[in-house]
């Protein structure tokens, strides 16, 4: 952690031992950890600004009315002309008030719009590696350009990082006038970027890109580098060798510099629980390919309670005698199940790909096969693939062409991967949920900004329902009278398949949904920037709930503003406020319900005997429920769902650290 | 070391590298149990690894040029079925990792090996912290000593050696018993006093010493290397140890337990030649001396050193010589595995769990609990005797050695279950169980009443009246009663004759008539002498009444009514009598009552939470006679109701002969009368074997208040 007094952030102790700007990843000791895990109830994990934040803001704004007369070349220059003093004394001080002010300025001059005050403060916020709370719709990308334009200046590295490739390249496309305008190159890295291409990208004073693929790169170029990564080997190959470039060795990255982080607790805690994991593919044989028919016709010859038993919340499958006796007798095809815990293994992959995961839910069949879909954002994920067989299992279920199995080659968790930045800083619209654990990992309390309007957003009260056609009936009913009022109706759901059954039931009343899922990815843009017209209907799943802005006119407004449906609570309350947070934004009217079913799989896998009660007690009544039953479920679910993730995410943490220890032996271990 | 998972996540951290083991890394066959094993060890021999033979087939393929990869699917061809699994590798190759046995065939990183390094010295200071009372520091090779050593004592076969050694000890022993009442006066007495302290300083490290050369001398003897010995400061006092590691690679058992057992036998025979000198010895500094060393050797070898429930040379010769290495460790894991499968109810699979055969779980279910409980013992032990000298010292030792043989266990297994991933795994039913094991045991322990009951000695007494003493000394010249017959109070019993009192009265008599005369006399020739006299007349007329009182007294009569009883039967007519000497009793006819002498700590019970009382008598011990209660005396004393009851009249308590007569016990008694509920009229003076039952209790809360009593006696905390 960087002192106080030191505004330098990229002056730092620990830095790794690489030509490239990274912070060495030390793990904490375990006294550490210890005396943090007693202190951390005693610190706030939120923080609100104070007076003197409030007076710098100010003191912004008032040098920003001095700046206003100036012409755009001369405001340029005049930032820029703050870049030593601010490399030389660190971002503080009259230097960084007037880059901040200038940064504002121009950003009026090509957008038309003038940082809020709460926006300055975030901005500075950000500058300084805090987490930042914005409520949602309070411009966090303008936020973002203040940051990224002083660091930019001063020479260090800047990655803005989002969820998804299209908020990479709407923030990219909005910020690229006042980037520009400072002389500041950028660029943009999606997962369509062609790969010789990223090098040039890279080298650029800002780069847009997703989380995935940032962290894709550093891992492709730690694994290219290898045990020549430190300074020594570095400068000695530029030196000597022939090829005396950065290209020379394929490198991408310009090294872990400064990151502005959008939609924080994603990144760090819903997609923290699985490493990121850098593959190779080896191709599939015969022999395996029959070798997985062969298990899988097995595994769909066992019965459920007599061969062995689901687990369906922690997906796991336990074997019982009589499965054992006949996997015992199993003849395998093929050598590499030969090994008893190999066969014993793939039977019980092959038990899972049958039962527990499932089509339009966890995975979905488009032309390039199978693709899973994430459960957080329900997005598609065509990169990735299950692990140890299982992905070719489920293929082998759906009798697709088998991929090349993957055999892990690198991998890093986000924690670990944004901890090796010099230092970062993280906006999102929820973190208070999750603010006492991202203090606790990463050392840094929540920085809670306020509104700038007052939010005029209504939440209607929830409604639950015994069963799910109950469910659907309400809310095909009440998405067409709120849209029969005039206004547009966000449908919200957890899945695939789900978004897809309730398009099918509003179509069969007589109206006509637009659909967003991980199926019409492409029309993502077009599809957002129609949903606020008047009596439009969408149905999406959670993707739509991060970052997207949509824009509701005047006229709709008026009318009472976008109205949005939740048809399922998520496991995280914050994924929930996301999506009701698509209604009335920047202080526009809107409104929001959830309308849920006690079949929905939170309550299901997380509160099993309050439902049963429930059930008991209304004597498997079908039809409309007490609404507050329904908020009583969803908050214990929700926090055990939440307790169970902060393990495994520990865990996933405190794995990877023993492992790295344990197997030390590997010089150039990631 | 086997698990679950045939897929490794970690695989590619070891897939593609290609180490080779440390140079000076070597691997020796062992035979355990009739099964092969591979004991890998560096040069030294301070690190020693065992492994199986399909974990060596790996390990001895790595030679830096094939990969991880390559060797497992080699294996996987070769071993078919049983082939390890990549979960397996990945824990072999961390174990050798850690044991320092792998090389990268690559040069290594500089900031890897910096933070190598700096995790070494790290490690140190936390051993140091962790463990402030024992560090090492290594002072010499011994190597060439020991070779020289080792070729002088070759002379002879070690075998004419360790007989020599057994007949030295053997001889001692013979010669315990004839000295064993003098070594027991002597006692531990002072032995923990600052000058005794002292001494044991001086003679210890040389014993030690003895001991460390023996080790040393027989590694070198069977081939192994010694290139370290050194002091181990334990407690911040310095004792010289010996690096003989090297044995753990020997192949045959018997000679690795002779390296471990040599220490413990050159002690053994330095305490027996202290303790034959010690006969011969005039008292003095030489004695004192030879005491102590003998005291020293004798009992660190017998509770410590030589013991094989604690882990030092004799663990390690049993681990050799019963065959099943590792025991200990072994032996938790075996039960940590019990616990799982049995009481948490993890399903593991034979194949995922530790390997054994009748022989070692034999050992395994025997060793950790007696090893547990000793441990717990000894230290306790240890601590208690050093309070009796310096009670502050004494806690501070007892509280550590709980924690430590204890709370850290305790602490270290909860911990354990609750990271374990198979315990998990199996999910809230397996904790489900071990709370229902721990509600059982914690209903048992604390909440269902167990019987409770405590044995103690009593004698059948007769009140004071009942004894019929000789009031003056003389002889006994009639009896008018016989043994056995009824009498009443008041009855005349026997006439005393004493002939001197007899005359003392007439003498007095004779010296007052003189007397009287005298005065008479005086009053009319000399008026002073006679108010003398007067004075003399006086005393005289009191020795008289007395003498009077004296005689009469020697007219016997029965104190009280019941029935004669004479202790020869017949009557002692013309016995002699000492004064106070008991002539006969009259056995009341009310109800006997038995006094019974009951231990200070268990008084508040007795006085409290008696429920029933039953008392067997030493005449006739299997019948049992009901009785209760009938007063309990409110102060104690350390008067044993009977010599029956002491020590040496065959009963419990222990007597001073110094002071008080014989009945005098060490501790504190207090005494209880019982009055039996049957109609029984057990002889007078009988032992009495009196069980007590008290309010049933839980095990718990007995435990605790025994554990409570031993605090307060040895810290009155």
């Amino acid at each position: 952690m960087h002192s106080v007094f030191d505004a330098r952030f990229w002056h730092i102790r620990d830095r790794a031992d690489t030509a490239e700007p990274e912070r060495r990843a030390t793990p904490p000791h375990l006294s550490d950890e210890v005396v943090r895990g007693f202190l951390a109830p005693l610190r706030r994990a939120v923080i609100r600004p104070g007076l003197l934040r409030w007076f710098e803001v100010w003191q912004i704004r008032r040098e920003g009315q001095r700046m206003e007369a100036l012409s755009p070349e001369a405001l340029a220059a005049k930032v820029q002309a703050q870049a030593p003093a601010l490399l030389q004394g660190g971002l503080t001080g009259p230097p960084l008030r007037i880059a901040i002010a200038g940064v504002r300025e121009m950003t009026f001059r090509h957008t038309g719009k003038r940082h809020h005050p709460v926006q300055i403060m975030g901005g500075l916020g950000l500058l300084r590696g805090q987490i930042v709370e914005m409520a949602t719709g309070e411009g966090k990308t303008l936020t973002t350009l203040l940051p990224a334009v002083v660091v930019a200046l001063v020479g260090v590295p800047v990655h803005v990082v989002t969820v998804n490739a299209y908020l990479a390249a709407r923030d990219a496309e909005t910020l690229a006038p006042v980037l520009n305008a400072f002389g500041l190159s950028h660029g943009l890295i999606t997962s369509e970027t062609e790969h010789h291409l990223r090098p040039g990208i890279y080298a650029r004073d800002v780069v847009f890109s997703t989380n995935s693929d940032i962290a894709f790169d550093y891992l492709r170029d730690r694994l290219a580098l290898g045990r020549s990564r430190t300074v020594l080997a570095q400068i000695a190959q530029r030196v000597l060798s022939a090829n005396a470039a950065r290209d020379g060795q394929r490198i991408l990255t310009r090294g872990l510099g400064f990151a502005v982080v959008d939609e924080v607790d994603s990144i760090l805690i819903d997609e923290a629980q699985t490493p990121l994991i850098i593959t190779a593919q080896r191709p599939g044989d015969d022999a395996l390919t029959a070798g997985e028919d062969a298990i899988l016709a097995l595994a769909a010859s066992l019965e459920a309670g007599r061969d062995f038993t689901l687990d369906r919340k922690k997906r796991n499958v336990t074997l019982l005698p009589p499965a054992e006796t006949m996997l015992a007798g199993f003849v395998p095809p093929t050598a590499a199940l030969v090994p008893e815990p190999a066969r014993r293994e793939a039977l019980i992959q092959a038990l899972c790909a049958i039962h527990l995961y499932i089509r339009d839910e966890h995975y979905i069949l488009n032309d390039d096969g199978l693709v899973i879909v994430d459960e957080f954002t329900g997005r598609v994920m065509p990169d990735r693939q299950w692990q140890s067989g299982l992905h070719q299992l489920i293929e082998a279920k759906e009798k697709l062409d088998r991929s090349g199995r993957r055999e892990t080659l690198a991998q890093i968790t986000y924690q670990t991967f944004f901890a090796r930045y010099l230092w970062f800083a993280g906006m999102t619209g929820t973190a208070t949920e999750v603010a006492r654990e991202l203090q606790r990992s990463h050392g840094r309390a929540v920085f809670r900004i306020p509104t700038n309007r007052p939010s005029r957003r209504k939440i209607w009260a929830t409604w639950l329902f015994g069963s799910d056609a109950a469910r659907w009936r309400a809310v095909v009913a009440e998405a067409k009278s709120v849209a029969s009022q005039g206004r547009p109706v966000l449908i919200g759901t957890r899945s695939v398949a789900a978004s897809e059954h309730v398009a099918t039931l509003l179509r069969g009343a007589g109206l006509a949904p637009q659909v967003l899922n991980a199926r019409q990815d492409a029309d993502e843009s077009a599809l957002i920037a129609e949903a606020g017209a008047a009596g439009r209907i969408t149905v999406a799943t959670n993707m739509a709930g991060r970052g997207t802005d949509i824009p509701v006119g005047p006229a709709v407004e008026a009318r009472g503003g976008l109205h949005v449906i939740l048809t399922e609570f998520h496991t995280a309350a914050r994924i929930d406020r996301q999506l009701i947070g698509r209604a009335a934004r920047q202080g526009q009217r809107g409104s929001a319900r959830a309308i849920v079913s006690l079949n929905d799989p939170l309550f299901l896998d997380n509160v099993p005997g309050r439902v049963g009660l429930i059930r008991s007690l209304t004597i498997g009544y079908r039809g409309r429920l007490l609404g507050l039953l329904a908020e009583v479920l969803r908050k214990r679910a929700q926090s055990r769902a939440a307790a169970q993730g902060r393990r495994r995410r520990r865990e996933t943490v405190q794995r990877a650290e023993r492992q790295h220890k344990a197997l030390g032996f590997r010089p150039d271990n990631i | 070391m086997s698990t679950e998972s045939h897929h490794s996540q970690d695989w590619y951290r070891v897939a593609t590298t290609a180490p080779r083991l440390r140079q000076g890394v070597n691997a020796a066959r062992h035979i355990y149990l009739g099964r092969p094993w591979y004991v890998m060890a560096d040069r030294s021999g301070t690190k020693v690894h065992r492994l199986t033979p399909a974990a060596w087939g790996f390990v001895g393929r790595l030679d830096g040029h094939a990969t991880v990869e390559d060797i497992w699917h080699a294996l996987s061809e070769t071993l078919h079925e049983d082939a390890p699994t990549q979960d397996e590798i990945v824990h072999l190759l961390a174990n050798l990792h850690q044991t320092d046995f792998l090389d990268g065939a690559a040069t290594p990183l500089l900031a890897d090996l910096l933070e190598r390094r700096d995790k070494d010295s790290k490690q140190i200071w936390k051993k140091l912290l962790m463990n402030p009372v024992s560090m090492t520091v290594p002072l010499i090779d011994p190597n060439r000593l020991l070779t020289w050593l080792a070729r002088a004592t070759s002379a002879l076969p070690s075998l004419v050696w360790w007989g020599s050694g057994l007949g030295l000890i053997v001889i001692a022993l013979m010669l315990l018993p004839a000295h064993w009442s003098a070594l027991k006066e002597r006692g531990l007495e002072g032995f923990l006093d600052l000058e005794n302290l002292v001494l044991i300083g001086c003679i210890y490290p040389v014993v030690k010493a003895f001991h460390e050369l023996a080790h040393g001398i027989a590694t070198r003897a069977r081939g192994g290397e010694v290139h370290e010995m050194g002091l181990m400061f334990i407690a911040f006092f310095p004792i010289p140890y010996v690096e003989a590691s090297a044995s753990l690679t020997f192949r045959s058992k018997w000679d690795r337990a002779a390296v471990a057992g040599a220490g413990v036998m050159v002690e053994l025979c330095i305490a027996a030649i202290a303790f034959l000198l010690w006969t011969l010895a005039e008292p003095g500094m030489l004695r004192v001396v030879l005491f102590n060393t003998m005291l020293i050797s004798g009992f660190s070898t017998l509770a410590i050193n030589g013991n094989p429930l604690l882990k030092f040379d004799g663990y390690h010769v049993m681990c050799d010589l019963i065959e099943v290495p590792n025991l200990s460790q072994r032996g938790n894991q075996w039960w940590a595995e019990m616990a799982r499968v049995h009481l948490f109810g993890t399903r593991e699979r034979a194949r995922a769990r530790m390997p054994t055969v009748l022989w070692e779980r034999l050992w395994f279910a025997v060793y950790p609990p007696a090893a547990f409980i000793y441990r717990i013992f000894i230290s306790l032990t240890i601590a208690l005797f050093v309070a009796t000298t310096y009670r502050a010292i004494g806690a501070v030792l007892a509280i550590w050695s709980l924690t430590l043989s204890l709370i850290w266990p305790i602490l270290k297994t909860t911990k354990a279950a609750v990271t374990d991933g198979r315990i998990r795994q199996a999910g809230g039913r397996a904790w489900q169980r071990a709370a229902m094991a721990a509600a059982v045991l914690l209903v048992f322990g604390l909440a269902v009443p167990f019987p409770h009951r405590a044995v103690v000695q009593g004698v059948t007494w007769l009140p004071e009246e009942a004894f019929l003493r000789a009031p003056q000394a003389g002889q006994i010249a009639a009896f008018t009663a016989s043994h056995g017959i009824p009498v009443f109070a008041g009855d005349s019993i026997a006439r005393i004759d004493a002939p001197e009192l007899a005359a003392k009265l007439a003498i007095s008599r004779a010296q007052l008539a003189q007397r009287q005369a005298q005065y008479d006399l005086a009053q009319v020739k000399d008026r002073a002498k006679a108010v003398q006299l007067f004075a003399t007349i006086a005393d005289l007329q009191r020795q008289v009444a007395d003498a009077q009182r004296q005689v009469a007294e020697l007219q016997l009569f029965a104190p009280l009514t019941g029935q004669l009883d004479l202790p020869g039967r017949v009557a002692p007519v013309g016995q002699h009598r000492d004064r106070g000497d008991v002539i006969a009793f009259i056995l009341p006819k009310a109800a006997p009552v038995i006094r019974v002498a009951v231990p200070q700590n268990l008084i508040e019970l007795v006085r409290s939470e008696t429920r029933a009382v039953e008392v067997r008598f030493a005449d006739d011990i299997g019948k049992i006679h009901p009785a209760r209660v009938q007063r309990a005396l409110p102060a104690g004393d350390n008067r044993l109701p009977s010599a029956v009851l002491s020590l040496d009249g065959g009963g419990p308590f222990a007597t001073a002969p110094d002071a008080g007569g014989a009945n005098r016990s060490v501790t504190r008694i207090f005494e209880l009368d019982l009055s039996l509920a049957t109609d029984i009229r057990p002889a007078w003076g009988l032992r009495a074997f009196v069980r007590l039952s008290f309010a049933p209790k839980p095990l718990g809360l007995r435990l605790a208040r025994a554990v409570r009593e031993v605090f307060i006696n040895a810290f009155g905390v």
